[in-house]
């Protein structure tokens, strides 16, 4: 008897330390009539949401959502492997993986699609172009954002901010400009053309979030590393770059990324067949005999997406924790 | 650096000494290749050939001179030819904006919000979320493009038509209050995934006692959400929303993959219209005047964004 009362008075006291939330708590209970009531009362609500709508709800809000999510993909993968007659028959527009020998004979997209179109040629040139652009790009934006971060110069705050504001820019305000001074000094339509291009595209970013991830790292890192007897760039190779190795990692995908998506510069710069990235030659494709290509560009379209999808699933948590940490959750 | 070890020089190596005094040259030398890089790319075009191509009469043809014309081409968007697109694509970009934002915001808030909870495998969910957001934005509107059809695989299409009548011939994609929607889904479906990582980072920084104290006070879900969630999130979300309306505003690939700024000129926002001015009509120096008018709109926008950012290093 002893016992109850004690645990009653307990969590009365819990209720009243927190403030206003226990008034209107208390206000909200008053219908009921008694103080003992409203504490049993509020509890009781509160359990079935807990116990009763949440832990559905959660999982149909789950199922909704990656439904929606991966419906695109799905639909992409699964009519890739259909014959265009076949998928002119779908119901409703859902389809779903039948296993007919048809499609997994020669006439399957997946065998053809390199013959039928250099699909080969341009995974090729838009590897080149996306691995070229996020090897420059993370290194330029790592000396850049731990010269922001760590070192002392003339005008820094005014390069930081001209630098930043480059990225808002928008890619489609350039285009016309970078590709009359391109054409000019011959750089169009050549990888390093494109791949210096796209550097410059992503590096505002690139040193954005490097700069945040360095300046949170503790000053006396170098301190002490330089206490050892490493010198200043020492101490930026051996304990800085080491343990900067996500916000890295999360740098070089973002730059692979950016010019793995860029349809626009990719196709004012690399418009001869050498250069067509996959993007590119998507959108070509689809002018040109939409209705009998219908599996290829099913297949291209798969193609371009699964491979990024599969680097951020690989990269998930560095990718997270890079762009969570840059856009505005510190500030 | 150079600060920090000012009281330990005297047993230090030549080359530390070095590095020390000429500590400001070793930030520009380290900076060198990203500005460099940046000032190639992106300002001196931007500056020089944006501002002067503007002012002429601009195509590839090698034959012709490229003659000055003034503001021939700024008359022209303004006053001439180009007026009612001009002004039309002004109203239809601000309409998406304020439609894809809001939009955008709401999916990836309640994805944040679920992917949140305790859930079985849920590093394997909260990475599948990002599967649009990873999808390159040609690829995604192209999806997009053949599900809008009005035909046996167009299965937006054909959901949409259970409740609303699309008309048939030309479908989602070229019938005109259906080609900005059909916009809007592709774009949505392919770009909340940056503010759902945001929020999701947002929302795990909120402290878990928080929710039980209101618990025990009886606070309901609802208002657990209005009290807690929403007013730490409230900075985030003006950040995130902020990013989102400079990034849409410019963004050609996904009208241009899903109805190609049509049917007509119904899709051409302000983006559009000047990759269509420019490299499909070849008259660069309209669209660089075009270009030039709306880098003036923007550029407070962009600025208003970097202060606030970068409002603690100052």
């Amino acid at each position: 008897m002893s016992h109850e009362t004690d645990t009653d008075d307990l969590a009365a006291n819990t209720a009243a330390g927190t403030g206003t939330g226990s008034a209107e708590a208390n206000r909200a209970g008053l219908g009921t009539g008694s103080g003992r009531s409203w504490r049993f009362e509020t509890a009781r609500q509160g359990l079935s949401w807990e116990t009763h709508y949440k832990p559905v709800l959660k999982y149909v809000a789950l199922a909704i959502l990656m439904i929606w999510m991966l419906f695109p993909v799905y639909y992409a993968f699964v009519n890739s492997l259909k014959t265009p007659e076949m998928i002119f028959t779908t119901s409703l527009g859902i389809p779903f993986l039948t296993f007919d020998p048809v499609a997994f004979s020669g006439r399957n997209a997946w065998r053809t699609m390199w013959s039928a179109f250099p699909f080969g040629r341009y995974l090729l040139a838009t590897f080149v172009v996306s691995v070229g652009t996020a090897g420059l790009a993370t290194v330029c934006a790592v000396f850049a954002a731990y010269s922001f971060a760590r070192l002392e110069f003339p005008l820094k705050n005014s390069l930081f901010v001209l630098a930043v504001a480059g990225f808002a820019f928008p890619i489609v305000l350039l285009a016309i400009p970078i590709f009359v001074l391109l054409q000019r000094i011959g750089l169009l339509n050549t990888y390093m053309g494109m791949i210096l291009a796209f550097t410059a595209f992503t590096l505002p970013y690139n040193i954005w979030l490097l700069r945040g991830f360095f300046e949170d790292l503790p000053e006396n890192l170098e301190e002490s590393a330089r206490v050892d007897g490493c010198t200043q760039i020492g101490a930026f190779f051996r304990v800085i770059l080491p343990l900067s190795r996500p916000a890295i990692v999360s740098v070089f995908i973002f730059a692979f990324l950016l010019a793995w998506h860029n349809y626009l510069m990719a196709f004012i710069m690399g418009s001869d067949a050498l250069h067509t990235t996959l993007p590119v030659a998507l959108l070509e494709l689809r002018g040109t005999f939409f209705v009998r290509n219908f599996h290829y560009i099913m297949a291209g379209t798969f193609l371009t997406m699964a491979i990024p999808i599969v680097m951020y699933m690989y990269l998930q948590k560095y990718l997270v924790e890079g762009l969570g940490s840059s856009a505005g959750v510190k500030g | 650096m150079a600060t920090i070890d000012r009281f330990d020089r005297g047993d230090r190596s030549l080359g530390d000494r070095i590095l020390d005094e000429y500590g400001s040259l070793q930030g520009i030398l380290f900076l060198l290749p990203s500005l460099l890089l940046l000032g190639f790319i992106v300002f001196y075009p931007m500056i020089f050939n944006g501002i002067l191509l503007s002012f002429r009469q601009f195509t590839l043809d090698p034959s012709l001179v490229n003659p000055w014309v003034g503001l021939e081409n700024y008359q022209y968007w303004l006053f001439g030819g180009g007026q009612a697109l001009f002004l039309f694509s002004i109203k239809m970009t601000l309409l998406y904006e304020l439609v894809v934002i809001p939009f955008d915001l709401m999916v990836a808030l309640a994805a944040a919000l679920v992917l949140n909870e305790t859930l079985p495998a849920r590093p394997l969910w909260r990475g599948l979320m990002l599967a649009g957001y990873a999808a390159p934005p040609v690829a995604a509107g192209l999806t997009f493009a053949v599900m809008e059809q009005a035909a046996s695989y167009g299965v937006v299409y054909n959901f949409l038509n259970m409740f609303f009548s699309v008309p048939a011939s030309g479908g989602i994609t070229s019938n005109s209050p259906w080609a900005f929607w059909g916009v809007v889904f592709a774009k949505v479906w392919r770009d909340f995934g940056f503010m759902y990582v945001v929020f999701l980072a947002g929302v795990q920084s909120i402290p878990k006692e928080l929710y039980e104290i209101a618990k025990v006070d009886g606070a309901g879900p609802v208002r657990r959400f209005r009290h807690i969630t929403l007013p730490h999130l409230r900075t985030i979300i003006v950040t995130v929303v902020m990013i989102r309306t400079i990034f849409t505003i410019g963004k050609v690939e996904i009208p241009w993959a899903v109805t190609q700024g049509g049917p007509v000129n119904y899709t051409t926002f302000l983006g559009v219209a000047i990759f269509k001015q420019g490299f499909l009509n070849w008259s660069l120096g309209r669209a660089a005047a075009l270009g030039m008018m709306f880098s003036l709109a923007i550029i407070p926008l962009i600025i208003l964004w970097v202060r606030t950012e970068t409002e603690d290093y100052d």
